[in-house]
């Protein structure tokens, strides 16, 4: 064969000869990413999926900054207080209040608005610490095999023994209910599954040739695995890491639901979600708005996550060779 | 080699369990605070906490203490309840048939619905009822199971009265009733599963239909109904298997919050009370039971498929 | 045209790709008597595959026929529905797939899938269709038909799948089979098994034979007549006794030349790369490689058209010529056929005339170089795979065995030679040569280099005097760094002070790449450009001595040409000494000095290049020699077909490990390991020819007298290796 397939799939040795006109165009681009770009942009749902998840974060960020530095000046300048039981309790939505009021009377949009914040900040930080310990970890299992495999996959599966909300809750019981305890506890239960994940597909880069060649040219084991082998893993990680994120929100928001994630009165989602589940017939929208917040949010996550895979499974693209 | 490796298999999960077991004694006796305080309130005297401490064992090495509660466990005893006054292997018994019930017709329910609409996403590839499915599933995978069960509350048992909001009935008293009341935590709880299900059950079928043998299948002159049934059913049909098998975990920890919902006095209302009542022994011993439980559902699982898929236990 | 069984007219076949709708096939046309065997022969996007594809209506969802016709049997197959080509498949045509391992369905028993087949076409009960099913696992020769058809596909060996693969094709008796590739993915012992199983097959049903493949010497020995696709058009057809020895098309001729032999002549360069669909030439698609080329030939497309003496028939002549009947040499009388049946798209071919087909170059007599010191010895060398994956799995009784890999092997390399190492998937010849450069730990015996153990060879020194040039150029550059960068890495690790840049530029240029080609990626490379990359890697070091693993098996003839030449010309310049892999013998028969032969583990036979392949001694040496297909239409085929598989390496046989397949077996010889002895032509391990060990030592005198003991043997055989290099 005297090229790979134009998707880019990784086509094996051709003896398929004839059957895969090889190379009909060469990509413009070198890294693939723009390529990956190019398929992410097709699934007009991923793109969907990247601006709610886009509009939500920076509504995380600007709640966050507020909270934090500004005295919750900016949002009171422009609307209410999330904090503050100011009004009416339990009136319907309306132009003053497109999301109604709550059981104390406080603006649900704007609780909402804040939601996102412990929302954004457990899932992201909570997948960035998995990620950034597990995957390495499964990576330099995968590579080296032997000892430090047994150990490191015999202990994830003993992480992936449990149900991953029963493992939170059990964590989250010992360590105390709070926000930097919910993020550690949710970030351990998903250490396991990126080393899952990062192993096998390390097992399988390793056995490339190209490994093989810079075992050959006497480069250090850091060298191998992390400029030979990692580089290779990213692309299903990378996947995994935006499904985790969708499931790392709705863990936080059951958390927040049985009342053991972030404490009052800070609001999140979970929590308003809760709030107003005794409200259910006469004020429904306490828990409908911020609910429909997690959903979206949620659904962001996964239509990402789902046009990154397909953007980057050669499988999916196999389809589309000839 | 069959027996060989259903053997191994076997093999593989006691350690698994053993560790299992270590992680939950190290995760709760690493909490902080005085359990015993906790338990009696503020005004307990320091004898009375001396007292209680003797009692629990609590004042030997922790390596005693996980000898003595793993010695428990084999013999069956979990150890006793600090805020009720029953052994914690007396409230499992009593809660565990409840979550069951509920898993399974949970699973029931997922499976009925998702894996014929997987099929027919798949063999329909591109067309509406694939897009149907599809945008289905997405929307199933990513909708807060305990928002959802408050929406079906609202709907079909407070607007419309169709099923009630929940409380178990077990079905060994009346059958009928239970059905009814299982069926709302049942779809709340399968939602997710389902999802999970017929996504896996249409790409692993695309797969295969992808095949060169399903090519050569065709060469042979078969109808294209037999192709699908006989040469991508069976064969996509196994990793939704695995699949099921390795998300019964979601299912596991969707029921925690869904018990919680529906008022559902399963092992999920089990955990909650007792973690926010610092029971510590209860915790333990409901982690583990539904830790074990998932283990042994997935060896299961991998039995199943090695009895199925003539590949696994010859090689 | 009405007499033929199956008839292709101007078949075009689209793709639809990101990048818009390609043709893979043009205007392909060609016809098949009842009876005959046609090969189609192609590179590489020459778009063969697709033609029996588009005649069985198998393509890929994104694939449709733009144009032409296909008629089998009187009726168009293009215009059928779907429903009404179940019928024709597999009773009027059917397909003999590539890859054995993907073709059948993993849950279903061999058994089934022959059945389901039968059941489909004819009216029988199943009881009458497993008979019948048991009948056809009888005719495709596989042993115990009656446990077999129970068995699952993946208990089989490939052979014996590839031999389903054929039973459940011939099971509703159609007129014509298409093979495509159907030897591929085996080995040559296997592929001589198969080759002479379809043609028996082929003439006891007089069924009609379209085979497709890469490969010349099969079309040669296996078939009546040939077309050549170039890019995705025939460009020329006809009875393969003529068009392999009288080309009229310079890119036949040019495949036919380039194609390494057995014989003894040196293959010629075939310059030039197949161009991609979607970037096919205006005018004729070999113009920009032909060496007879004018700027006629970039005006349009050449019509394939009867290459008469002289005459030049119109487009249309095609199908008014066979009404004039000549006469066909090729002896089959009933076939009717154009100007002695040939046909070529060439504009200039009445200019050019005929070709010659065999290179003018007879093979240099200097091959042998002057030959060095050893630098590469290994002794005894052994390397065992577990096939244990777990802790429990290696105590538990019961387990697999291990995988004997490298069974006590010893080899020698001289500075300045190169050495061939052939074998068959399986032989263990990929593992010894890792196992030079400590790729993988051996399990036993020990490798010097430059009379130091491994052991006592420093890394950096291991790692700079000796490298690996790797098979699959889709997997030996990581993709996701430059050329520049790979290169960058290697240059640095073992000389921090040269101008990397500059060496960059070198090494490029000396693999015959543009020194531009360092910022690229290896996803915008070719398969010769990458493999050429991987050359320059392991130059990157300055080594000794190189270690080339099947470096050309994913290439095509043409490029797989062109890369053997830069090999051969970078050892002779930089006076490396090589280790090269490969089970091509015709490969090795170019570019190798000294060959040794390995079977199931163990080398049984070494010898130079000329001596081995000119008087094989051991008996599979033999076998393995004649198994190769020939391109010459004239040679004479005395093929030995081995019987049965390899076994397996887990339990290899008692005795000599080729005792199970060899025509020459003795009693003896299944309970004697023979050694590898010395003798004048070599060395080989045989008992056969252990009785004409030179009598230099007391043990080899005694050898005569019968199979040897071991210790006798290995004496014998240090002799052996002592002056054998």
């Amino acid at each position: 064969m005297s090229g790979e397939n134009p998707t880019g799939g990784s086509a094996g040795t051709d003896d398929s000869a004839g059957q895969t006109a090889d190379e009909s165009t060469k990509p413009e681009s070198p890294t693939g990413f723009r390529r990956t770009w190019r398929g992410f942009r097709a699934h007009g749902l991923a793109v969907a999926g990247l601006v709610v998840v886009s509009v939500v974060t920076l509504v995380g960020i600007f709640s966050y900054v507020d909270d934090a530095f500004l005295g919750n000046s900016l949002i009171t300048s422009v609307y209410y207080s999330p904090f503050a039981p100011e009004f009416m309790p339990l009136q319907g939505p309306s132009m003053a209040h497109p999301f109604g009021t709550d059981t104390l009377g406080r603006d649900v949009l704007a609780r909402t608005i804040y939601g996102a914040k412990v929302s954004i900040q457990v899932a992201l930080t909570a997948v960035l610490v998995a990620a950034s310990l597990g995957s390495p970890l499964g990576v330099v299992a995968g590579y080296l095999g032997g000892t430090v495999e047994t150990v490191v996959m015999r202990t994830v599966d003993v992480m992936l023994g449990f149900p991953a909300l029963v493992l939170a809750i059990g964590l989250v019981a010992a360590l105390g209910f709070n926000l930097t305890n919910v993020i550690i506890a949710l970030g351990i239960v998903y250490v396991p599954q990126f080393a899952r994940i990062a192993r096998s597909t390390a097992l399988s880069v390793s056995n490339e040739e190209y490994v093989d060649a810079a075992k050959a040219l006497g480069y250090s084991t850091p060298h191998i695995v992390f400029r030979e082998v990692l580089p290779n893993c990213i692309s299903p990680l990378l996947v995994q890491a935006s499904l985790l994120m969708a499931f790392a929100i709705i863990a936080e928001a059951s958390l927040s639901f049985l009342g053991l994630g972030v404490q009052p009165p800070t609001p999140t989602w979970g929590q308003m979600v809760s709030d107003g589940s005794g409200y259910l017939t006469s004020a429904p929208w306490i828990s409908l708005f911020p609910g429909a917040a997690i959903f979206v949010t949620v659904l962001g996550f996964n239509l990402i996550g789902d046009g990154l895979r397909d953007a980057l499974d050669p499988r999916e693209s196999a389809e589309r060779r000839f | 080699m069959r027996y060989r490796y259903i053997a191994i298999r076997l093999l593989q999960t006691v350690p698994v369990l053993f560790g299992v077991s270590v992680v939950v004694f190290i995760i709760i006796h690493s909490a902080p605070g005085d359990p015993v305080v906790n338990m009696l309130g503020i005004e307990a005297t320091d004898e009375n906490v001396a007292q209680i401490r003797q009692a629990y064992g609590l004042n030997d090495p922790l390596y005693v203490q996980y000898a003595n509660w793993l010695g428990g466990i084999l013999q069956g005893d979990l150890g006793q309840s600090l805020t009720q006054n029953r052994s914690v292997t007396a409230l499992i018994a009593s809660r565990l048939p409840a979550t069951l019930f509920l898993a399974v017709a949970s699973m029931l329910i997922a499976v009925v619905i998702a894996i014929p609409a997987g099929i027919i996403s798949a063999v329909r590839k591109g067309s509406a009822s694939d897009y149907g499915v599809t945008l289905g599933a997405l929307t199933g995978i990513s909708i807060p199971n305990f928002w959802l069960g408050l929406i079906l509350i609202l709907l079909f048992a407070r607007t419309y009265n169709v099923f009630p909001p929940g409380n178990y009935v077990p079905p060994s008293e009346d059958p009928v009733a239970a059905i009814r009341h299982v069926a709302l935590p049942a779809i709340t709880v399968g939602t997710a599963f389902a999802a999970l299900l017929a996504r896996q059950t249409r790409s692993s079928m695309l797969d295969n239909l992808n095949q060169e043998y399903v090519k050569m299948a065709k060469s042979k002159g078969l109808g294209s109904r037999k192709i699908f049934v006989r040469h991508a059913l069976k064969q996509a049909l196994l990793p939704v298997i695995t699949v099921a098998g390795l998300q019964f975990g979601y299912l596991l920890s969707a029921t925690v919050v869904v018990e919680q919902v529906f008022a559902w006095p399963g092992m999920g209302r089990l955990i909650w009370s007792a973690v926010q009542q610092q029971d510590y022994p209860t915790v333990q011993g409901t982690v583990l039971v539904v830790a074990t439980l998932f283990v042994l559902i997935n060896v299961i699982v991998d039995l199943t498929y090695s009895y199925l898929d003539p590949r696994v236990s010859a090689s | 045209m009405t007499d033929a069984l199956l008839s292709v007219r101007d078949l075009t076949t689209e793709f639809a790709t990101p990048n818009g709708s390609i043709r893979a096939i043009e205007d392909v046309s060609f016809d098949v008597e009842s009876g005959e065997k046609l090969g189609i022969v192609g590179e590489s996007g020459s778009g063969k595959s697709v033609t029996a594809r588009s005649i069985m209506g198998l393509l890929d969802e994104n694939g449709r026929i733009a144009n032409g016709s296909v008629e089998l049997g009187g009726h168009d197959l293009t215009s059928l529905s779907e429903r009404e080509l179940t019928d024709v498949r597999g009773t009027e045509v059917a397909m003999i797939f590539q890859d054995p391992m993907s073709s059948l369905t993993p849950v279903l028993t061999v058994g089934t899938q022959i059945t389901e087949t039968i059941l489909e076409h004819r009216d029988v009960t199943k009881a009458e269709a497993r008979e019948q099913a048991i009948d056809l696992l009888e005719q495709v020769r596989i042993p115990d038909p009656e446990s077999v058809i129970d068995t699952y596909p993946h208990q089989l060996s490939g052979g014996q799948r590839q031999r389903v693969l054929i039973a459940i094709a011939i099971s509703c008796d159609p007129d014509l089979l298409i093979a495509d590739e159907p030897t591929t993915a085996l080995d040559v012992t296997i592929e001589a098994q198969i080759l002479d199983l379809l043609e028996d097959l082929v003439s006891d049903r007089e069924t009609s034979l379209v085979q497709i493949t890469h490969d010349l010497g099969v079309v040669a020995e296996t078939c009546d007549r040939v077309a050549v696709m170039y890019a995705g058009r025939v460009v020329e057809q006809g009875p393969v006794s003529e068009v392999f020895v009288e080309p009229r098309h310079p890119y036949t001729a040019g495949l036919l030349r380039s194609t390494p032999r057995i014989a003894d002549v040196e293959p010629e360069l075939l310059a030039g790369n197949v161009p991609d669909p979607g970037e096919r030439p205006v005018g004729c698609n070999f113009a920009p490689r032909c060496p007879h080329s004018t700027d006629d030939c970039h005006v349009d497309d050449p019509p394939l058209e009867p290459a008469g003496a002289a005459s030049r028939p119109s487009a249309e002549g095609r199908d008014a010529a066979p009404a004039e009947g000549r006469e066909v040499a090729s002896g089959e009388g009933r076939e009717a056929a154009s100007a002695e049946g040939r046909e070529v798209a060439c504009v200039r071919t009445d200019d050019i005339g005929t070709l010659e087909p065999i290179p003018e170059a007879k093979r240099e007599q200097t091959a042998t170089p002057e030959v060095g010191p050893t630098i590469v010895e290994g002794e005894r060398v052994e390397k065992d795979f577990s096939s244990a994956d777990s802790l429990l799995d290696r105590l538990l009784p019961g387990g697999e065995p291990p995988v004997r890999a490298v069974d006590g092997v010893d080899l020698s390399l001289a500075e300045g030679e190169t050495l061939g190492l052939v074998g068959e998937s399986g032989s263990g010849k990929t593992t010894l040569g890792r196992l030079l450069l400590e790729l993988t730990d051996r399990t036993g015996g020990e490798i010097r280099f430059d009379g130091r153990p491994l052991a006592e060879v420093p890394e950096q020194e291991l790692r700079s005097r000796i490298q690996f040039v790797f098979q699959d150029p889709n997997s030996s550059l990581n993709p996701r760094q430059t050329v520049g960068k790979i290169l960058r890495f290697a240059i640095k690790k073992h000389d921090a002070a040269t101008d990397v840049d500059d060496r960059i530029a070198e090494l490029l240029t000396e693999v015959g790449l543009d020194p531009e080609t360092r910022h690229d990626y290896p996803h915008q490379l070719s398969g010769g450009q990458k493999q050429r990359v991987g050359v320059a890697r392991a130059l990157a070091v300055d080594p000794d001595v190189i270690v080339a693993d099947e470096p050309t098996s994913a290439l095509d003839v043409s490029v797989q040409g062109q890369l053997l030449d830069l090999l051969d010309d970078i050892k002779r310049e930089r006076g490396l000494s090589m280790v090269f892999i490969s089970h091509d013998l015709s490969v090795i028969r170019h570019i190798a000095d000294r060959v040794a032969v390995m079977y199931l583990g163990r080398i049984v036979e070494v010898g130079d290049t000329r001596g081995l392949f000119g008087a094989p001694q051991h008996p599979y040496t033999e076998a393995l020699l004649s198994a190769v297909p020939d391109p010459d239409p004239g040679a004479e085929v005395d093929r030995i077909v081995l019987d049965g598989e390899i076994p397996d390496p887990k339990r290899p046989p008692e005795g000599c490990n080729f005792v199970t397949r060899c025509p020459e077996a003795m009693a003896e010889c299944e309970s004697h390991d023979p050694e590898l002895v010395a003798n004048d032509d070599g060395e080989v391990a045989c008992l056969l020819h252990h009785d004409v060990v030179r009598g230099e030592s007391a043990d080899g005198a005694t050898v005569s007298d019968g199979p040897p003991e071991s210790e006798a043997g290995d004496a014998a055989r240090a002799d052996g290796s002592g002056d054998s290099v």
